[in-house]
């Protein structure tokens, strides 16, 4: 009996330890969360698309959730599309999930403000339980102000240069280095404007490694635009004769006349083969321009035989070559007249020597 | 042989002509004049005193003797080669005499060259000797031939030794030696010598310089020699210890040129990247005759002093704008890279340190840790790039320092109540002796805002309620936390609640709510499923993840009369939203 009663009051014990300790300590909270809470821009224009990426947040991801999206913006709610539907699941292990609000403003709307807003909600895959369930979800606040007027502007994030290697040939003849061999700075340009846009000029300043002695000055001008709200790299290329070392690049990169970004940044160009992890690739164009030449001189040499004009050919190549000819002649002829000397020289003083 | 007698009846011709005439002379004056007063009349013969005429009486006869004429020089001498002032021959070096001469017996002869105008004809032919210092002879040297003798100027303290050469026969029994001859011109008479420089120390006049620094080196040296003005000085310092007068240094650092008594020095630059260290070097000097030295090499050292290394091109996040984990979850990893460079080499560099912050904290990047807006990321969370130090030769790496970001930290974007401000990367590094100045990246990045909420109870228990009764004054509770960066309010919202197994339901508007704890219904708020109502809680910004930001909603229920019995079940959507007036 008295064993009984302390099996007794050894499961009670249990159950009020295990049930304090369930209450008293925290479990990991499932908490949600929505980054940013609002899709805005004061600078659309009509006929244009707005995108903005929304990162679904959660504490804990240890089971598949589903996401619920309600979009209550009466005026403009045909005008909004989400990337991932209107339902989708935050998998597992996935703390954040971005979701991309894509805002397309007809080319005919109104001008003006408009707000309105996306309820998401999540819940559970496996369905509700009973009781009053409390399920947690966001409200992502839109505020859309359609403009005609433009804005271009942009923030440069970010400037690379990139280590390179000297090249062996064919690439190394000037007619390829001109066009590949380029210090190459990659721009990182966020449109923060309404139409697309790239910077006007980026001026690089190339230094010897004390930073003293300025070996070049580059200049580009030619980029390819990124399109509004976005952010994306534009590559600014720098031709150079310059061999294998370290150099500074002072990157001043403009927004018409002023300077919006400047920095300095160390790079190296190494010898042939010598680059860590493998020279940067040139891409298929060095190809394509070898190919063109080639084409352009068979094509040539068809025309020609086509023209059948090999006999103006081999008189304007004997023309051409006539001096060198000339020249080689007088020089075998001088060589043959020295030889002939030489010998009979020799001959007489044998002669003497005998007698 | 009748060649030989007819060119000595030749020669002996003008001598017979001339002893015929002298003994006429002779004989004419005897019988013309009185010699008894002007010679002595007597002899000393075998200790007697004779008469003169008495003594002689047996020697009446006549004879002469034709001795060895010496050879005379027809070329020369001349040196060889010549030494003049400003040209000497150097101390241990050769110099040679040349000189041809003509023997009128055709004997062969010797050129001997001597300090002095004092010469003895070798007897039996053998070489003749100097009265003085002999400085060379020839070996011997047909008639009419170019005789060369060499001289290895050895120890005269003296510019300049005059010299006499002689060309003498080697005739057997009656050697003779031509007069001196000191030649002419440059080639004659002097030889001049050139002493080398003394050279017993050499100095770092101007030392422990930066990398790419210069540096002076200064000879202590002696020159006095002043033939031909005063000696110029060549100073070669070489990194390695191999040097010759014609060449140089085989690795040169500098060389420079002084005239005597000013001592040389000449001066160097490293290369830009050098280890920071004290170097060897070899000095070298010789004059500006080629003659080094004997104190060669001296050695010196150079020092190449520490470097701060400096950072530059710092990269937040690559700048991507940070996005915070909500709490509890792990906290999202930012970054900053950046290059460090050092001109004692990238191999100098031994540590880095970040911060990450934001802009407005108190002192900039100097700012107290503080989860909120400042991040100072220690050396052990800042890494070096694999890769990119190449070598001694390279200034430059990459390092990149990681940290983690709270949940609450300061947000910068768009409707943060921050707007105008971000979020910058500073950095800096270190080697084994001296800090760099504190750098900050170019460009910043913004930390997004958060809103995010838990709700800590997963179901509001109302409990056992009668038909037509309700929940009085037991409130359920919800406690909602705020789990973002950003102030929050909550969108409350429900469904009707449906019988479980059975048919009835119960309206969603029979659930009411409230900030405070109410007697039902005296909640603040009503349930409604076909709009959310916005509820303003208390819930601010978290500054820290120490404290919950929390608020509790209670709830209380009315069922109404008529109801069927059994469990109901339902949902209440609590969402989050931004409060925009709680920053």
């Amino acid at each position: 009996m008295s064993i009984f009663i302390g099996k007794k009051t050894f499961f009670t014990s249990l159950f009020f330890t295990l049930l304090a300790f369930t209450v008293l300590i925290r479990p990991a909270q499932a908490g949600f969360g929505i980054s940013p809470p609002y899709v805005k821009s004061d600078r659309l224009i009509p006929g244009t698309r707005y995108e903005q990426i929304v990162t679904l947040l959660r504490s804990l991801a240890e089971n598949d959730l589903l996401a619920s999206i309600t979009v209550n913006a009466p005026e403009i709610e045909d005008w909004i599309t989400l990337e991932q539907g209107t339902s989708f699941t935050l998998p597992k292990d996935k703390l954040q999930v971005p979701m991309k609000v894509i805002v397309d403003a007809p080319k005919g709307a109104a001008l003006g403000n408009y707000r309105g807003h996306i309820n998401i909600r999540i819940s559970s895959k496996d369905g509700e339980t009973s009781g009053v369930a409390v399920v947690l979800g966001a409200r992502l606040d839109i505020d859309l102000t359609l403009t005609r007027e433009t804005f271009p502007d942009f923030n440069v994030r970010q400037v690379k240069i990139s280590d390179f290697e000297e090249f062996g040939a064919p690439w190394k003849w000037p007619v390829f280095s001109y066009f590949f061999y380029r210090v190459r700075a990659a721009i990182r340009i966020e449109n923060t404007g309404n139409v697309a846009i790239a910077p006007s000029r980026v001026q690089l300043d190339i230094f010897d490694v004390s930073q003293k002695k300025l070996l070049e000055t580059g200049f580009d001008t030619s980029f390819k635009k990124v399109k509004p709200y976005e952010t994306s790299d534009v590559i600014a290329s720098f031709p150079t004769k310059l061999g294998k070392g370290q150099y500074w690049g002072k990157i001043k990169v403009y927004k018409e006349q002023d300077i919006l970004y400047t920095n300095e940044i160390a790079f190296t160009i190494a010898a042939k083969g010598e680059l860590a992890g493998g020279p940067p690739a040139l891409g298929p164009w060095p190809w394509v321009m070898l190919a063109a030449f080639c084409f352009v001189i068979l094509l040539l040499i068809l025309l020609l035989i086509k023209l059948r004009a090999w006999r103006a050919v081999f008189t304007m190549l004997f023309w051409l070559f006539w001096p060198l000819l000339f020249i080689g002649k007088k020089t075998f002829q001088a060589g043959r007249f020295l030889k002939v000397k030489f010998f009979r020289w020799l001959r007489k003083k044998t002669e003497k020597y005998d007698q | 042989m009748s060649k030989i007698i007819k060119k000595k009846l030749k020669r002996s011709l003008p001598w017979l002509t001339i002893i015929t005439l002298v003994s006429s002379l002779a004989v004419g004056l005897s019988f013309n004049l009185d010699f008894q007063k002007l010679v002595k009349t007597t002899v000393q013969e075998g200790g007697l005193n004779l008469p003169l005429n008495q003594a002689q009486a047996d020697l009446a006869t006549t004879s002469v003797t034709v001795q060895n004429a010496p050879p005379e020089i027809t070329n020369g001498p001349a040196e060889d080669p010549v030494s003049t002032s400003t040209s000497p021959i150097n101390l241990g070096d050769q110099i040679g005499f040349r000189a041809t001469g003509n023997d009128p017996e055709n004997n062969n002869y010797y050129l001997i060259v001597c300090t002095t105008n004092d010469v003895t004809p070798g007897p039996l032919g053998v070489a003749p000797s100097c009265g003085g210092v002999q400085l060379c002879v020839s070996d011997l040297t047909g008639d009419t031939v170019e005789a060369v003798c060499y001289h290895t100027v050895t120890d005269p303290p003296a510019e300049s030794r005059d010299w006499y050469g002689f060309i003498c026969d080697n005739h057997a029994s009656e050697a003779d030696c031509s007069p001196a001859n000191q030649g002419s011109g440059d080639s004659g008479s002097p030889f001049f010598i050139n002493h080398a420089p003394l050279f017993d120390d050499v100095n770092t006049t101007v030392d422990s310089q930066a990398p790419g620094g210069t540096f002076t080196v200064v000879a202590s040296t002696t020159d006095y020699d002043i033939q031909g003005g005063n000696d110029e000085q060549h100073l070669y310092v070489c990194l390695t210890n191999s040097w010759a007068t014609s060449t140089g240094c085989a690795i040169e650092l500098c060389h420079g040129t002084s005239t005597a008594p000013v001592d040389p020095s000449c001066s160097f630059s490293t290369t830009t990247v050098a280890v920071d260290d004290t170097y060897n070097y070899y000095a070298f000097v010789m004059d500006w005759h080629n003659m080094p030295s004997a104190g060669n090499p001296q050695t010196g050292t150079y020092t190449v002093i520490n470097v701060a290394p400096f950072v530059t091109n710092i990269i937040l996040n690559n700048s991507i704008n940070i996005q915070p984990n909500l709490k509890y979850a792990p906290e999202y990893e930012a970054s900053s890279t950046f290059q460090v460079s050092d001109y004692n080499s990238c191999l100098d560099i031994v540590s880095a340190t970040g911060t990450i912050y934001w802009e407005s904290a108190t002192n900039g990047f100097n700012c107290t840790a503080d989860d909120d807006d400042c991040y100072q990321i220690l050396s052990t969370s800042c890494a070096y790039v694999s890769g990119t130090c190449a070598d001694a030769t390279d200034a430059t790496a990459d390092y990149t320092c990681t940290t983690t970001i709270a949940f609450h930290a300061q947000p910068t974007d768009a409707l943060s109540n921050q707007a105008v401000t971000a979020w910058f990367g500073a950095a800096s590094a270190a080697d084994e002796l001296l800090h760099s100045t504190t750098s900050v990246s170019s460009a910043g990045v913004d930390v997004a805002t958060n809103s995010g909420l838990d709700v800590q109870e997963p179901e509001i228990a109302y409990g056992a309620i009668k038909g037509a009764q309700n929940s009085q004054d037991q409130n359920g509770t919800t406690t909602v936390e705020n789990y973002g960066n950003s102030p929050i309010n909550v969108d409350v919202s429900g469904v009707n609640m449906l019988r479980d197994g059975g048919a009835g339901t119960l309206d969603v508007f029979n659930q009411v709510y409230g900030l405070d704890p109410f007697t039902y219904p005296l909640a603040s708020y009503y349930l409604y499923s076909t709009t959310t109502q916005e509820v303003d809680i208390t819930a601010p910004k978290p500054v820290t993840g120490a404290t919950d930001v929390e608020d509790d909603i209670y709830w209380g229920i009315g069922i109404p009369g008529g109801t069927p019995s059994g469990d109901y079940y339902g949902s209440n959507t609590i969402a989050v939203r931004l409060d925009g007036s709680g920053w």
